[in-house]
């Protein structure tokens, strides 16, 4: 080779390399340094963040049994090696120094009494009264007496248990997890508009994209590394654009070239406007509109989620049948769009009329790629379910969708709404793999996978997160228990399920960590392993599902949520629970009216025993137990959940739970593949995750020619031009949904004169009770305030830091005022962070949901503010 | 937006634009002047306080200033502090000043060694410093800036400067940038550092801002050539000393190797 | 002669066809790929202008989703 050569040849390939570093292409050979002393015994090992749905990889270092360091993990797509500050202080979470580590029960004169205080007890104790309970409601009132609150903080595992004892073993649908506060409006947007769940694009959208739109959602704080792939590709890229859709100011705006602060709920009539420009300009994808899309709309008397006896229900024919659409042809779709000009959206969202255009002109244009991020200010929306589908509204319009850089991205708010709560279908009406209760074909595919005998699954959807409070309150639910979250500080109207958890004929469970407010609510406190304690997984906003080793043991008598429920399971027969029960509502063939069949005689064919437990049938049955423990995949890491049981139990979990999705577009790896890899995306098939869902050459699902389909098989036969028309099965489509402007349920009047909004800050994770425990967070913010325009607050006689009465129809709070800060709220509306137990701001909020998804509307009520008397 | 915070913002507006004058210093240096601060007993006192000597003179160590402080910020000197006894300071990293709008402790002092008319805009307790960028988790690129959200004057004395990380190729460095115009020095940033020293903290002004020449203007940056007085230096004009030019150039030892 | 590194993204499933693409032309280099659809580049020219013209022509290909320039060296060699 001559010089010449030589020296391109080299020229090049530095340069090559010097690309592939900077863009993190290769794995970075890191250059480790040598490992000090110190650090000699530190054993490092893979996991992820415990917060938010980002799901940023971190890596764990333990010592003699503590977790002694921690960092970004490099090798992470999501975040390289970076986290936010919660993230940065996950090693500390689990070392609060009141954290709970034996079972507590209220008792008196040594017996558990509802009005007695709390003592410690032991396990067996702890169980003893809890079954006895359990069964005293159970055996009177039937499965629908009884009722877990779950979580989308769960691992998938605990999530597989409780949904499977619940649904397979107690026959009660009566399980729904917190993420119906945060992401039940987003899963029936995905539902009704592709019939299934999570979004079609992922996070490597951010760095395609050529503009990113953000519509009530404080991604600066709530979604910390996203956002910085957001900034960096702005920062990159001179004409990337990015604009902020909020209520008031947050950091978002920094960012932002455009900034539209609208009134709260006229995004709906927003999102309309652009339709119609869409339409005006025909700036329409028409090709594939025609290919891939039907053109719909649904009931519009629906409601407001709230009890029937609201002023506000009155006159609503549709609330029961909120979720009801069929098709409509596109000239109506087009009719419907034509009151939502710019004059008028302008004058009810508040926004000029040139903020408006220059939105529209970017959906508008043929040539970007766009990036719509939302959370919980569409989520948690009296029209949630709407406001989601109007989204799609736009993106499918233009055709930007389910292409690299062009999504319309349903950020989650937990680190397993999507892989637990969702995918494991931990709600009121689901099954696994975006199955439902209500469907007989669903039920008979579980139980033969679960290897139930036919009909024992329970066809009436259960109780919903809010509706299981109010029955809470009627006495319709006695037995309550609620794991991995804090449900009397996260419940909207929250002073009416404190006082029904204490006086009621009830008995209250929660499975905690530390005295949070649910825990001190509660008649009996399980004391649980925190997420470093045990084997587990998540599965975060762009499908992607990480899986993580236990790194330390539980303090105590801690152990993990799994745990709780296998040896609960343990406590009772077939007999007790396979039996006919009485379940008012309940059809199912073969049996009367309101009556559950006895399955016991087909159970006893199919070889189980009555005598057998729950444990024994749904959890450590010979498929289970042949996943044996110890296990290479382990790599010297304990199991303490294996040990007491003697299997594999995660694994044996993942192992049957993944049967549900196969082949059915929502395939996972198997077990120990997650343990090398740094998560994959589903669908995973034949090894290989997927970026882009729905389209040709990305989705194994979509065949070649087909350019995209969307598959997904919920609600496709629906009827056409009128809920009683002809109904034609839309198999391949999505829908472009017409949804029009509704009010809200509440609104500020002369007496409660401004508008409530809750949130969440960077520094704390929802109720506060693990970042509470980090004393550095906790002294970065150590209250919640009100954020409050400063004439707002002139104009009432208060000054900043005052401490302020804070009022609703419902409770009431005191907080110190912040006029200025992070969040700059417009007038006539105030801002209250809900992290903090000593502002607990969700005494004052309306439990009004939607009422298709039934997700609380946290964003929105009335209140009061005055200066607080000493 | 207040009229007092208006008031502020064109009082600076027509100072400099955003960044001029950031206040970091790094490593080394910082920690020096820290040593420096409190080797000189030089501690950050109520919002109005005169300079420190003036302060000294007139303070009575009545306490009232303390008594009048809502939040606990205020307290009185011990024998034991590094502060001469009785004079009333305040840690920020324990408590800091919560910048109360009617100023109470300013408003209480009898004695005029603090001035009982401060805005507490105007106030000018010290002056943040990112002493330690090197360890700051924003610089590493972590998402913290916990200082900059705690600011009650955000966006105005600490802004974020955004800037690619190269070393990933996909995240962004949100960095904390504090502005001594409109900096008070309450400490609320210094408080809220997530470290277990903070990175950064309030130090004296004269401390810890530095001087630039007055010969050089930022030519990007009208506004500071309008806005201060340039005045030439005043030494007198050279005069040339022409033989001592002539005679260093013909001195040619240490060129020229001796014979 | 200037040597330019483009970082190159395309669905997984063009890469193979893509790479093929690129390496056909004279001036340009595939040096790594990634299974997610990133590839980087290195384009030679004798001219910013001709280099500009040739990553043109790159993001010009079929498939190809986006290149973008990552780094450009100028006179590693004389023509």
């Amino acid at each position: 080779m001559s010089n010449e050569l030589t020296r391109r040849t080299f020229s090049k390939l530095a340069v090559a390399a010097s690309v592939a570093g900077t863009m993190g292409f290769q794995v970075p050979k890191q250059a480790k340094a040598a490992a000090a002393t110190s650090e000699a015994g530190w054993k490092w090992d893979k996991s992820v963040c415990r917060f938010c749905g980002v799901g940023c990889g971190v890596m764990v270092a333990t010592q003699d049994d503590k977790i002694v360091a921690m960092k970004g993990d490099p090798e992470s797509p999501v975040n390289r090696g970076l986290n936010c500050i919660k993230g940065y202080f996950n090693a500390k979470i689990q070392y609060g120094a009141d954290r709970l580590t034996k079972p507590l029960l209220r008792k008196k004169n040594g017996k558990y009494a509802k009005d007695g205080k709390f003592e410690a007890v032991s396990w067996d104790e702890a169980f003893d009264v809890m079954a006895g309970k359990f069964k005293e409601y159970y055996n009177a009132n039937g499965p629908d007496s009884v009722a877990i609150f779950g979580s989308g903080q769960y691992t998938i595992d605990e999530g597989y248990a409780a949904a499977k004892l619940m649904k397979a073993g107690f026959r009660s649908n009566n399980i729904d997890p917190n993420a119906r506060h945060c992401m039940a409006s987003a899963v029936a947007g995905f539902i009704q508009t592709f019939g299934i769940d999570e979004p079609a694009g992922c996070y490597d959208d951010i760095e395609l994209t050529d503009a990113v739109v953000t519509w009530g959602a404080n991604m600066a704080e709530c979604h910390p590394i996203l956002w910085s792939r957001v900034t960096d590709r702005k920062l990159t890229h001179k004409d990337m654009k990015v604009i902020n859709l909020s209520t008031y100011t947050n950091r978002c705006s920094d960012l932002a070239d455009l900034e539209l602060i609208f009134t709260p709920q006229s995004d709906l009539a927003i999102l309309n406007y652009i339709a119609r420009e869409m339409v005006k300009r025909d700036a329409i994808d028409h090709d594939f509109v025609d290919k891939h899309c039907v053109f719909a709309t649904g009931f519009t008397d629906i409601g407001y989620g709230l009890e029937a006896d609201h002023p506000k229900e009155q006159g609503q024919t549709h609330r029961g049948k909120a979720g009801g659409h069929w098709t409509i042809t596109f000239d109506e779709f087009k009719e419907s769009l034509e009151p939502y000009n710019a004059k008028y959206t302008s004058e009810l969202c508040g926004v000029p009329v040139e903020k408006l255009k220059e939105l529209a002109d970017l959906y508008c244009d043929r040539d970007k790629k766009i990036i719509s991020f939302w959370t919980m200010g569409f989520n948690q929306h009296t029209r949630g379910t709407w406001v989601n589908e109007q989204m799609y509204m736009v993106h499918l319009l233009g055709g930007k969708m389910s292409k690299p850089g062009s999504s319309p991205f349903s950020l989650t708010g937990q680190p397993s709404a999507c892989g637990t709560a969702r995918e494991v279908g931990v709600f009121a009406h689901r099954l696994p793999a975006d199955m439902v209760v209500a469907n007989g074909k669903h039920r008979a595919k579980s139980e033969k996978l679960w290897k139930l005998p036919a009909k024992t699954l329970n066809p009436k959807v259960g109780t919903h997160a809010v509706k299981m409070m109010r029955q809470l309150r009627d006495g319709k639910v006695k037995f309550h228990w609620s794991m991995v979250t804090n449900p009397f500080q996260n419940f909207a109207n929250a002073n009416e399920w404190i006082k029904a958890a204490r006086t009621g004929d009830n008995f209250i469970v929660v499975s905690d960590c530390y005295p949070t407010v649910s825990a001190k609510v509660a008649d009996l406190v399980l004391p649980a392993a925190m997420i470093y304690e045990k084997w587990g997984s998540y599965g975060n906003a762009e499908r992607r599902t990480q899986h993580w080793r236990q790194q330390v043991k539980a303090p105590g008598e801690a152990t993990g949520d799994t745990w709780h429920l296998l040896e609960f399971a343990k406590r009772f027969t077939l007999a007790e629970c396979w039996k006919e029960q009485p379940l008012p509502g309940v059809k199912v063939e073969g049996s009367p009216d309101g009556v559950l069949p006895d399955v016991l005689e087909e159970a006893k064919a199919m070889g189980y025993k009555p005598d057998q437990t729950l444990y024994d049938v749904l959890f450590a049955h010979a498929d289970m137990k042949k996943y044996e423990w110890p296990d290479p995949i382990a790599d010297g890491h304990g199991n303490d959940i294996a040990e007491h049981f003697g299997f594999f139990v995660q694994k044996a979990f993942w192992e049957e739970y993944r049967t549900f999705g196969i082949g059915n577009g929502h395939d996972l790896a198997d077990f120990d593949t997650y343990h090398r890899v740094r998560g994959l995306r589903w669908p995973v098939v034949n090894g290989r995750e997927t970026q882009w869902r729905f389209a040709e050459g990305s989705d194994p699902y979509v065949k070649p020619g087909e350019g995209f389909n969307f598959y997904g098989k919920a609600l496709k036969t629906i009827p056409h031009g009128g809920p009683k028309g002809e109904k034609t099965n839309h198999a391949g489509k999505a829908k472009i949904f017409f949804r029009p402007y509704a009010a809200p349920a509440e609104e500020p009047d002369a007496e409660y004169d401004l508008w409530l909004c809750t949130g969440r800050v960077l520094e704390h994770w929802h109720s506060g009770s693990m970042t509470k425990r980090v004393e550095e967070l906790n002294r970065a913010v150590p209250h919640a305030v009100i954020y409050m325009h400063p004439k707002d607050a002139k104009e009432r006689g208060l000054n900043r830091n005052d401490l302020a009465l804070l009022e609703s129809r419902r409770g009431k709070v005191q907080a110190r005022i912040e006029t200025g800060g992070r969040n700059r709220v417009p007038r006539g509306l105030i801002f209250v962070p809900w992290f903090d137990e000593n502002v607990l701001i969700n005494k004052l909020t309306l439990d009004a949901t939607c009422p298709i998804s039934k997700e609380t509307d946290y964003k929105k009520c009335a209140v009061k503010i005055s200066k607080a008397t000493a | 937006m207040s009229e007092a915070f208006s008031r502020r913002s064109f009082f600076r507006g027509g100072l400099s634009g955003r960044g001029v004058a950031a206040a970091t210093a790094g490593g080394l240096g910082a920690s020096y002047v820290l040593d420096m601060a409190k080797a000189e007993g030089r501690p950050t006192r109520p919002p109005g306080a005169r300079p420190e000597e003036h302060f000294l003179a007139t303070c009575t160590k009545c306490g009232q200033c303390v008594e009048a402080c809502p939040f606990g910020t205020l307290k009185l000197a011990t024998a034991g502090d590094e502060v001469p006894a009785g004079t009333p300071w305040f840690e920020p990293r324990d408590v800091p000043c919560e910048m109360c709008e009617d100023v109470p402790c300013a408003r209480a002092c009898p004695s005029g060694s603090l001035d009982t008319q401060i805005n507490i805009l105007d106030a000018s307790m010290g002056l943040a410093v990112m002493t330690d960028q090197e360890n700051c988790l924003a610089y590493k690129g972590l998402r913290c800036e916990a200082c900059y959200r705690a600011c009650p004057l955000l966006d105005e004395a600490i802004t974020l400067d955004m800037k690619p990380q190269e070393r990933t190729g996909r995240h962004a460095y949100f960095l904390p940038i504090v502005h001594s115009e409109a900096c008070t020095g309450c400490g609320k940033c210094e408080r809220a550092c997530v470290m277990e020293k903070a990175a950064i903290q309030v130090l004296p002004r004269d401390l810890a801002l530095g001087i630039g020449g007055d010969h050089y203007r930022f030519g990007w940056d009208e506004e500071a050539i309008i806005s201060r007085d340039f005045v030439a230096p005043t030494s007198s004009p050279q005069v040339i000393d022409q033989q001592g030019v002539l005679d260093s150039m013909n001195d040619l030892s240490g060129i020229e190797e001796a014979p | 002669m200037n040597v330019s590194g483009v970082l190159l993204a395309c669905q997984p499933v063009h890469m193979a066809q893509i790479e093929g693409a690129v390496n056909a032309l004279e001036w340009a280099e595939v040096h790594f790929t990634e299974p997610s659809g990133r590839m980087v580049v290195t384009i030679e020219a004798d001219s910013t202008h001709q280099s500009m013209d040739r990553l043109t022509e790159i993001k010009g290909l079929p498939r190809v989703i986006s290149a973008e320039m990552a780094e450009y060296r100028l006179g590693e060699t004389t023509p």
